[in-house]
């Protein structure tokens, strides 16, 4: 019995050593990581020729965040601003889409069709702003290939 | 058509071009092979011209055997902001090129195999900046890890191995 114990305890102790000196390796680039400034290396705004305008000025566009340090992350999203407005509003966040997509739609001055084609996944959605009612057309796919 | 930036481009504002550019190259593995990407307008991997992974490769073997924390020194170059395998930007054209983010990505997976670190730790390191760097994080398993992951097992399995 003393003697599974202490089988047990080396092993353990040697696992305990192999994922230390495992996470050790990435001490230097965690250290890398954390001495930077909250956004550095990021790029951030609208992309403005994947947007469409509405006859009163209003305006939805693609939005992207890019970070790069230790791979790139980027966060891509539609936001809407509407005419005179400073501020915008993020409609939804969403994955790196097909190639061919968004496709955005005025339908008449007040309602807004988004189509994202397929995706894997997306973020909640905001269906309204202001006057302004907007739809969106999707197909969550799960091309196994992710 | 516009970012503002931080980081080593702090303070200038950076072109994006959303659409994949027309001298992007398909990326080819040494044997003839590529690389499937299903949102590509070309259902490859895609890259810029001057992308040469058997480059990004040696450059990992290179810090392979340094003290760890000599590593820091040529990787920060290599890997950050601009940095010479940063494939989505051009910093002589202060270019963001968000069609190149996958081949970026696949760039870090190939310098860190090449730098002798394992897939695990790999995604332990790239998970540690999302974390810090986007407001989606938590979905970062299903954006950049995929082709990290590629990029590690190519060059693992010797694609990018120039000898």
């Amino acid at each position: 019995m003393k003697r599974g114990w202490i089988a047990l305890l080396a092993s353990l102790f040697i696992a305990l050593g192999a994922t230390v000196w495992e996470f050790w390796r990435a001490v230097p680039f965690l250290v890398m990581i954390a001495m930077e400034p909250a956004g550095w290396g990021c790029d951030e705004g609208p992309v403005t020729d994947q947007s469409a305008t509405n006859g009163r000025g209003d305006v939805v566009e693609e939005y992207i965040g890019a970070c790069t340090g230790f791979g790139t992350v980027a966060d891509h999203s539609f936001v809407l601003r509407l005419r005179g407005d400073e501020k915008t509003t993020t409609l939804v966040e969403h994955d790196r889409l097909y190639y061919e997509y968004p496709k955005f739609l005025w339908i008449n001055d007040d309602s807004l069709s988004i189509d994202l084609g397929k995706v894997d996944s997306i973020g909640s959605t905001v269906h309204k702003v202001g006057p302004i009612r907007i739809t969106y057309t999707y197909t969550i796919v799960d091309t196994g290939w992710w | 058509m516009s970012l503002r930036s931080k980081g080593a481009n702090s303070g200038k504002v950076i072109n994006i071009v959303p659409e994949l550019p027309k001298d992007a190259i398909v990326v080819t593995r040494p044997d003839g092979t590529t690389i499937d990407d299903p949102k590509s307008p070309t259902k490859k991997l895609m890259a810029p011209p001057r992308a040469n992974f058997q480059e990004v490769y040696a450059a990992g073997e290179r810090i392979a055997n340094w003290p760890l924390m000599q590593q820091i020194d040529p990787a920060s170059p290599a890997l950050q902001q601009f940095g010479t395998y940063d494939f989505q930007r051009h910093k002589a054209t202060n270019t963001y090129f968000d069609e190149y983010v996958p081949a970026a990505n696949y760039a870090i997976g190939v310098y860190m195999a090449g730098a002798g670190y394992n897939l695990e730790l790999t995604y332990v390191i790239a998970q540690e900046y999302a974390m810090g760097n986007s407001s989606n994080w938590y979905k970062y398993w299903s954006r950049g890890r995929p082709w990290i992951k590629s990029g590690w097992e190519d060059a693992h399995a010797g694609y990018w191995k120039t000898k």
